[in-house]
């Protein structure tokens, strides 16, 4: 079997006017058991907590003390945004690691890109044949890391850039928002220009940070496990991805937070 | 925009993560932040309740102690007091039985005394009476006459004289 990652995700089928991805049906499933946890840990709530509550006790409060340290007396505020894209994200991470998904999936003509390709002849096709008939099947895998696809780590950026300019004129009003970046004074209108410029590749550096980490990953599992050799070898491998997947997670959220933090910031 | 296309983006898939996300936020920040902080701080503030709780039953705990000891050496102090008073009263009383008896003997003794001093008078003018017969009698006997009621006064006195002398 080719050791190849598609750069971009792979379209499955459609619910009505909404093309779904394999990413995009990851992404679903990340949602629900991100939601399902949350609703199992907080159906019971009591004093002495027991089973998924306390769980979710120790990563709230581990999270929040972290975020205290950051964002001091807006920490209400901010902590929710801030857990949602650390959670999601290292789920998301989390769950692109379980074997399975990325693997399994299906053999598509890459000339078809219809949903009905899923027959059960091109998956008894072998590959050699088809490689004689001078049709490279292109491999849909049924499920992909999240992270692996750019459009999720795009969206993430941007709902977080959208946030942080809203608490931003939440906190300063909408003058003082302006403030920070017109100014009479040329050099700091400069500067301020600048930070315009600057708050753009918030995005592009947001999301392709965390899309290149994870994509990345990915390869590197694919490749270890198929050029390298399967057994125990990709074991150091997925420590290590392990290990990414929360750093990433909390990357992507510390510097969310600190975005937040600088931007509802007074100017002096 | 070949990069974009070739990276996959589309804005529908970006509009259906967005909105993914959104939804994820909001149902976390309902059902999952809410609940979890409210327990958190609840027991934050039940522990810190239960500290200060536990402060003031100490400090209570130790004023009924000294309360306690207050009393028992308050109620030593007055039972001290009824004994050395019950002493006092003890000794007042029976002072004054032995006195009130004193007196009762001192008057029974003057009584006898008046008596017998009465009983004597009376017996010396018995005497006195008897021996002037017996007086009379003896004369009477010796002389063989009567005597003149002058001597007879005199040797009465006389006799008298000499037994008062004997007596």
């Amino acid at each position: 079997m080719e050791a190849h990652v598609a750069l971009a995700a792979e379209k499955l089928f459609s619910i009505g006017p909404l093309p779904v991805t394999n990413s995009l049906l990851t992404t679903w499933l990340v949602t629900i058991i991100l939601i399902t946890f949350a609703l199992t840990a907080t159906k019971k709530i009591t004093a002495i907590p027991q089973g998924f509550q306390n769980i979710a006790e120790f990563m709230l409060e581990s999270f929040q003390d972290l975020v205290i340290t950051i964002a001091g007396d807006k920490t209400k505020v901010f902590l929710p945004i801030i857990a949602s894209f650390f959670f999601f994200i290292l789920f998301g991470n989390y769950l692109g690691l379980i074997p399975g998904v990325g693997t399994i999936g299906f053999y598509q003509q890459p000339a078809t890109s219809n949903s009905s390709s899923l027959s059960s002849s091109s998956l008894s096709l072998g590959v050699e044949d088809l490689r004689a008939e001078g049709q490279l099947p292109v491999f849909v895998p049924f499920f992909r890391s999240i992270n692996s696809d750019l459009n999720t780590t795009v969206a993430l950026a941007i709902v977080s850039l959208v946030t942080t300019h809203y608490l931003s004129i939440k906190y300063l009003g909408l003058s003082g928002y302006i403030a920070k970046f017109l100014s009479l004074n040329p050099i700091f209108l400069f500067v301020g220009f600048l930070e315009i410029i600057g708050e753009i590749t918030k995005i592009l550096s947001l999301s392709f940070r965390l899309f290149g980490n994870i994509f990345a990953g990915e390869v590197l599992l694919a490749t270890a496990s198929t050029k390298l050799f399967a057994f125990i070898v990709p074991i150091p491998f997925y420590f290590l991805e392990i290990l990414i997947g929360f750093v990433q997670a909390l990357i992507f959220s510390m510097l969310t937070l600190v975005f937040m933090v600088i931007l509802t910031q007074k100017t002096h | 925009m070949e990069i974009l296309h070739n990276f996959g983006i589309q804005p529908i898939y970006l509009l259906a993560q967005i909105v993914n996300f959104l939804i994820i936020l909001f149902l976390l920040k309902k059902f999952f932040y809410k609940p979890i902080t409210k327990a958190l701080e609840d027991r934050k503030k039940r522990i810190e309740e239960s500290l200060k709780n536990a402060d003031l039953i100490e400090k209570n705990l130790k004023m009924t102690e000294e309360k306690s000891i207050q009393i028992l050496e308050e109620a030593r102090e007055s039972a001290q007091e009824l004994i050395t008073q019950a002493n006092k009263e003890s000794e007042r009383i029976s002072q004054q039985a032995l006195d009130e008896a004193k007196k009762t003997i001192d008057e029974a003794k003057k009584e006898a005394i008046a008596q017998s001093q009465i009983q004597k008078r009376q017996m010396q003018k018995q005497l006195e009476k008897e021996t002037l017969v017996l007086v009379a009698e003896v004369v009477k006997k010796v002389l063989g006459r009567t005597l003149k009621t002058q001597e007879k006064q005199e040797l009465t006195s006389k006799a008298i004289t000499e037994i008062t002398k004997q007596m």
